[in-house]
């Protein structure tokens, strides 16, 4: 079966997701699709599989223009997908997260026969987990496993993969890829997407990159390399993309300090020193409980033992209200949901930490407010018609600047960055990194949580590596390598 | 930690039978004794069977509630069905033998049809359960209210059968109760409809992208829903020989107890009808023994309270872990 996709444009509010994209998936082919976070791959394949309506432009199977209008008709249509964010059901066992949807609804559950059919999948991936487990007492790795062998499990014309091996490692990895040829040697199309280059150079027949929601070319892949893709796909030459490193000394004094950190169940040993005026990055695998680790430190989660010290004063378990009081900031992951009032303009977002400062006899002095929000506009320069524009308007990088704006408000000691550039175009990236810098140059230590090794190297001192709730490492500034920043996260030699 | 593992395979493979059941014939069990000191009668088959003959009504409401709530809705226009139901049944029939059982049917499909335009609008429209349903509600209670003030209707009185009548000394109301709750545990744990229920209310989205068309459970979830509070009012009918356009209205919140107390999440996907069943039997023999003891209406909604709010901090405390 092949799919075309023709002239597809989404819009979502604050960017335009897909820009009149087109390209082919052919029978018998593994198409890899690639591109930076935010360029639009996962939207595209959302409009493939029916569960996002394009604005403009159609889909069509064999020649067929069809707009799928639900996912339900898309599979029907034979295309399965293997989404990015686990879609799973994490009060149902393994047996049935990997069955339901594909029977007939009235049809009688023969639970026996879905676990022995469960259980046969996971082993012939290399991979058995008990299939009545309830797959919330799983880890992400294995969750990963089930969705591969979900998606396997059925009679797919086209199956795409989107980051299949985010999580997963080694022997796995080779488990699925040669799964992925048999099933192209069998004819099916197969779309595949992944930030690891080498698994794409040794998979795919042909790479499509996209940039900023726009399709930038199609080739076959051997007349491609990973230095010509990586700068196809950012657009630039390479060593543009970040600003140049730092000079940075050894600085001796902890501002903080964090030991044998237990909070249940994502963080089982937390340790890390951060220095003055130190950018540490701390990478790790999705899931390893890095984001949770951040949390606890700054009160938003129960710590149940270890120690978290502040200029040497203890400061554990104390109230994220506390920890702000002290100089400690957090921007955390999700910008959507845990960081952006987003109801509210944007002078309210930037003062909602400090709003103290903002205040006469306890009400707030909306004069103040607006004319620290414009000054703050212009430092960081967030592209915004001006202060009472609502956050929600703007484009997923004015609305991260807005709430680093807030936060390094907050941070004169310590500030907490969990994935400041997800979801934000290339230019907007890059002015974050240089927000980064100014604040580490100005003495406040910075914790970087990134899923993106690249940033971490460029941008970090030093890097800690979390793994299963522990960290398992911390690398000295040359130390720092994809290699050996993944030998940690994965936890192999 | 292996024991942890171990028990909650089991949770995975027996999902309505869980600690909650186990707690809850506990405290059947201690219920009863407490009402076997109040009245030595108490535990008697005649006292005992009275009480199932009574739950009948709280039972098939309670159902329905459970299947909404598993979901991560809820329907609180199952009062105002109950109270149409009655009218219409009591109102259409009007004595006469041959219309009892066209009308019940007729009732029940009534009940049906409403559930379906609840779940049509919550599925098309994307609007919360809670505000669809209330809204149904008001327009039931504005139309049974235009139509009649006062209690009305009548029907044979053979039709008393279904809720007085005893087969074997069992009462057929209780019977039909039991029935219904096995046919829809039965019907959750083994047909992928069922499970398909336990995936929407655990995740939607998930649901929705593997394919589960999640617009047609919606429905099938509220016609159900809509279904068994017709039930509840065809035998509140051949209870009271009337159709009363108030009686109803407690229903709407005394069918979430159970299924609260019976360990159901309110946040859906997990619980079942079985620990709604034990919910409705607990809180029948409670108001039992507070009636032999000659406690207040009043006093009783307080200590109904605070059961809920005994039952949701100690289900809170068991997902901490």
């Amino acid at each position: 079966m092949n799919v075309d996709v023709v002239a597809v444009s989404k819009q979502f509010p604050g960017t335009l997701a897909l820009d009149s994209v087109s390209m082919s998936i052919r029978a018998g082919e593994i198409h890899a699709l690639i591109g930076e976070n935010g360029a639009g791959k996962s939207t595209l394949i959302k409009v493939i599989g029916g569960a996002i309506t394009p604005d403009s432009g159609h889909v069509s199977i064999d020649g067929v223009h069809q707009n799928f209008a639900t996912p339900r008709h898309a599979l029907k249509a034979g295309i399965h997908i293997i989404h990015q964010e686990l879609m799973m059901f994490p009060q149902l066992s393994v047996a049935e997260n990997i069955f339901l949807g594909n029977e007939p609804q009235l049809k009688i559950v023969r639970r026996k026969q879905w676990e022995e059919k469960a259980l046969s999948l996971l082993e012939s991936l290399g991979h058995p987990v008990n299939p009545r487990t309830l797959v919330e007492n799983l880890s992400v790795a294995d969750q990963q496993m089930i969705e591969i062998a979900r998606a396997l499990s059925q009679e797919a014309q086209v199956l795409i993969l989107d980051e299949p091996t985010s999580v997963i490692a080694g022997d796995e990895v080779e488990m699925l890829l040669n799964r992925c040829r048999e099933l192209r040697d069998s004819n099916v199309a197969i779309l595949y997407i992944s930030h690891r280059l080498e698994e794409i150079f040794e998979i795919s027949d042909k790479i499509t990159v996209l940039k900023d929601g726009k399709h930038v070319v199609t080739r076959p892949t051997r007349e491609l390399n990973q230095y010509s893709l990586t700068e196809l796909m950012v657009g630039r030459p390479v060593k543009d993309r970040f600003p140049p490193k730092r000079e940075f000394g050894e600085p001796d004094r902890v501002i903080l300090e964090v030991r044998n950190l237990v909070s249940p169940p994502h963080v089982l040993d937390g340790n890390f020193e951060l220095k003055e005026g130190e950018i540490l990055g701390l990478g790790g695998l999705v899931g390893a409980g890095r984001s949770e680790l951040a949390e606890a430190v700054f009160g938003a989660r129960k710590v149940k033992s270890g120690t978290v010290k502040l200029y040497g004063n203890e400061v554990t378990g104390s109230l994220p209200i506390e920890m702000i009081k002290r100089g400690v900031g957090f921007v955390s992951e999700d910008r959507q949901t845990t960081g952006l009032l987003k109801l509210l303009d944007i002078a309210s977002n930037i003062t909602v930490a400090t709003l103290e400062q903002f205040c006469k006899r306890n009400l707030i002095d909306r004069h103040k407010e607006r004319t620290v929000a414009r000054e703050e506009i212009e430092r960081f320069s967030i592209a915004a018609p001006g202060p009472e524009a609502p956050v929600a308007t703007l484009s997923g990088g004015n609305q991260q600047k807005t709430l680093l704006s807030r936060w390094s408000r907050v941070a004169k000691l310590v500030l907490i960055l969990d994935e400041p550039t997800r979801g934000v175009d290339v230019g907007a990236k890059t002015e974050i990194y240089r927000i980064i810098y100014s604040l580490a140059n100005a003495g406040v230590s910075i914790l970087l949580i990134s899923s993106e090794m690249t940033e971490l190297i460029a941008i970090a001192d030093r890097v800690a590596v979390m793994r299963e709730g522990r960290i398992t490492g911390l690398l000295e500034r040359d130390q720092v390598s994809e290699n050996s920043i993944l030998r940690l996260a994965m936890g192999t030699r | 930690m292996k024991a942890v593992v171990v028990n909650f395979q089991r949770l995975g493979r027996a999902r309505q039978w869980n600690i909650s059941t186990i707690v809850l014939t506990v405290m059947i069990a201690l219920t009863i004794l407490i009402g076997t000191l109040v009245n030595s009668h108490f535990a008697s088959w005649g006292n005992l069977s009275n009480i199932l003959e009574q739950a009948a009504g709280l039972g098939f409401a309670s159902i329905g509630q459970t299947l909404t709530i598993l979901t991560g809705g809820i329907d609180l226009s199952i009062g105002m069905i109950i109270s149409a139901s009655t009218v219409f049944l009591a109102a259409t029939v009007d004595g006469r033998d041959s219309l009892v059982w066209p009308m019940v049917i007729a009732t029940l499909a009534m009940g049906t049809s409403i559930g379906i335009i609840n779940g049509v609008v919550i599925s098309r429209l994307k609007v919360h359960p809670l505000i669809v349903t209330l809204g149904m509600a008001a327009i039931l209670e504005g139309c049974i209210l235009l139509f009649t003030l006062k209690p009305t209707g009548s029907i044979p009185f053979w039709f008393e059968e279904f809720a007085w009548g005893r087969l074997n000394g069992i009462p057929i109301a209780a019977l039909s109760m039991f029935v219904a709750f096995i046919g829809v545990a039965l019907f959750l744990s083994r047909t992928g409809l069922g499970r398909s229920l336990y995936a929407y209310g655990d995740n939607i989205e998930a649901a929705r992208l593997r394919g589960i068309p999640v617009n047609r459970v919606c429905v099938f979830v509220y016609a159900t829903s809509g279904f068994f509070a017709a039930l509840a009012g065809v035998y509140f009918v051949s209870r009271t020989g009337i159709g009363d356009p108030r009686i109803g209205v407690p229903f709407t919140l005394t069918s979430i107890t159970p299924v609260i107390v019976g360990g159901t999440l309110l946040s859906g996907g997990k619980g079942g009808v079985i620990g709604t069943l034990f919910g409705v039997l607990l809180l029948s023999l409670i108001g039992n023994v507070l009636n032999h003891m000659n406690v207040s209406t009043s006093i009783q909604w307080v200590i109904q309270g605070l059961i809920i709010l005994a039952a949701v901090s100690f289900y809170l405390r068991k997902g901490d872990k």
